[in-house]
């Protein structure tokens, strides 16, 4: 059965980037589209609003994508592609650590794009995740 | 084919994870905002204009989305996903209601929101990057 | 069922204009590629400065970034004609023009233009990194 593929174009560089240059979807595919956190009430403390800490924020983004993945029968070896939107660039090191270990020992990376941008939805959020998922059928 | 509202798994976070199960076929839309589909490249001074407002550009921006939509014989039902680009994110409940009053209430796509710096065309407010699914051929 | 433009004023349709959405069949296969900035595909994270040493032409910015999806999409067994979402990301949108002849020179001679979008953003991941494109392409299985 086909399956989804991380493709490297150099694997002995693979190990230099936390993301995939491409990923390869075999026809027939499911898709499961998320949200962005802010949508989700992701990022947020128990007293609803967003830690200052960037990791912290990027913990439970992370968490609350996994809630939405694993309710569909997902998980993060499904997911595609993310878009990272960061409202200050000096964090990404920080999100890509912490995503890194997320992730553990699991050698699936997604495509990923990285873009800063002024605003996310909600004063406070510093990080937003777009998620795309796919299952690979028979 | 379908596309569903996904089960998100949090309780009452419903309609914000679109599940699309095949075979299906994928439309993805080239950027859609207030300027006109077709037009120059650069643009013409006329096809760059916009209106100052939110609302007015939110106008013209739905109806390329519903123009785009129908070519593809596509419903807003079809639309599986939004990244919504704002030059000012106060401005993002302004333009989520103009598009319920567009296209309704029964049917809401997965939407990422994010405040940007510019669009394309100086004074454009908004600009919508849509996936849809449905079948093809 | 070929990847296909829709067009909804097929009449309006120009050389290189971007078409309003193109359709893909459920029997295609699908290529949902990173972002690229004008730093080589394979490069450290976190950033070494070495490895992110940017020219100040968005031209040569742009070329580069495009020579690095030739290589991922002909790595693939695929071509620009292949190319079906192409979004790009500028933090200066007065460089839109010159950014979209680069873009013409890769695509010219396939006949082909796929769906794309433009935005202008604050910042990238590498400081001088004045553009970012990421593209997703599909072809038939058979």
């Amino acid at each position: 059965m086909a399956e989804l593929e991380l493709i490297e174009v150099d694997e002995s560089k693979a190990y230099m980037l936390p993301y995939a240059p491409a990923i390869k979807i075999p026809p027939g595919s499911e898709y499961l589209f998320l949200s962005g956190a802010t949508e989700l009430q992701t990022g947020r403390d128990d007293s609803g609003d967003y830690p200052d800490d960037i990791r912290e924020q990027t913990l439970r983004v992370l968490q609350r994508h996994t809630v939405v993945l694993q309710a569909n029968g997902l998980d993060w070896n499904n997911v595609i592609h993310v878009y990272e939107f960061l409202t200050d660039m000096r964090d990404a090191n920080i999100v890509h650590a912490t995503m890194g270990e997320f992730y553990g020992d699991s050698t699936w990376k997604p495509a990923n794009t990285l873009i800063g941008v002024n605003a996310l939805s909600t004063p406070g959020a510093r990080f937003e995740l777009d998620v795309i998922a796919a299952k690979a059928i028979g | 084919m379908s596309i569903t509202i996904a089960n998100t798994g949090i309780g009452g976070v419903d309609g914000v994870a679109v599940r699309v199960t095949g075979p299906s076929g994928l439309y993805f839309l080239s950027g859609i905002n207030p300027n006109p589909i077709y037009h120059a490249e650069p643009m013409t001074d006329a096809e760059a204009h916009v209106p100052a407002g939110i609302r007015d550009q939110a106008q013209l921006m739905l109806n390329n989305l519903a123009e785009v939509l129908g070519a593809s014989k596509l419903g807003w039902g079809s639309v599986a996903k939004i990244i919504l680009y704002l030059t000012d994110i106060r401005e993002a409940s302004t333009v989520r209601a103009a598009i319920t009053d567009r296209f309704g209430e029964d049917w809401t796509p997965a939407f990422t929101t994010v405040q940007v710096d510019n669009l394309v065309s100086r004074g454009a407010r908004v600009q919508l990057d849509v996936i849809a699914a449905g079948p093809t051929g | 069922m070929p990847i296909a433009q829709i067009h909804s004023q097929p009449e309006r349709h120009g050389e290189f204009q971007h078409p309003p959405a193109i359709s893909v069949d459920s029997n295609d296969v699908f290529f949902w590629m990173s972002g690229a900035t004008a730093i080589p595909l394979y490069h450290m994270h976190p950033h070494i400065d070495e490895e992110c040493v940017l020219p100040d032409d968005i031209r040569e910015q742009a070329r580069r970034i495009l020579t690095t999806f030739d290589e991922v999409l002909t790595f693939n067994g695929l071509g620009w004609r292949d190319v079906v979402k192409f979004s790009t990301f500028l933090t200066d949108m007065r460089e839109y023009d010159a950014v979209q002849e680069v873009i013409a020179e890769f695509f010219a001679g396939t006949g082909w233009a796929p769906a794309s979008t433009t935005v202008g953003i604050n910042a990238l991941s590498a400081p001088g990194a004045r553009m970012e494109i990421d593209v997703v392409a599909a072809k038939s299985a058979n």
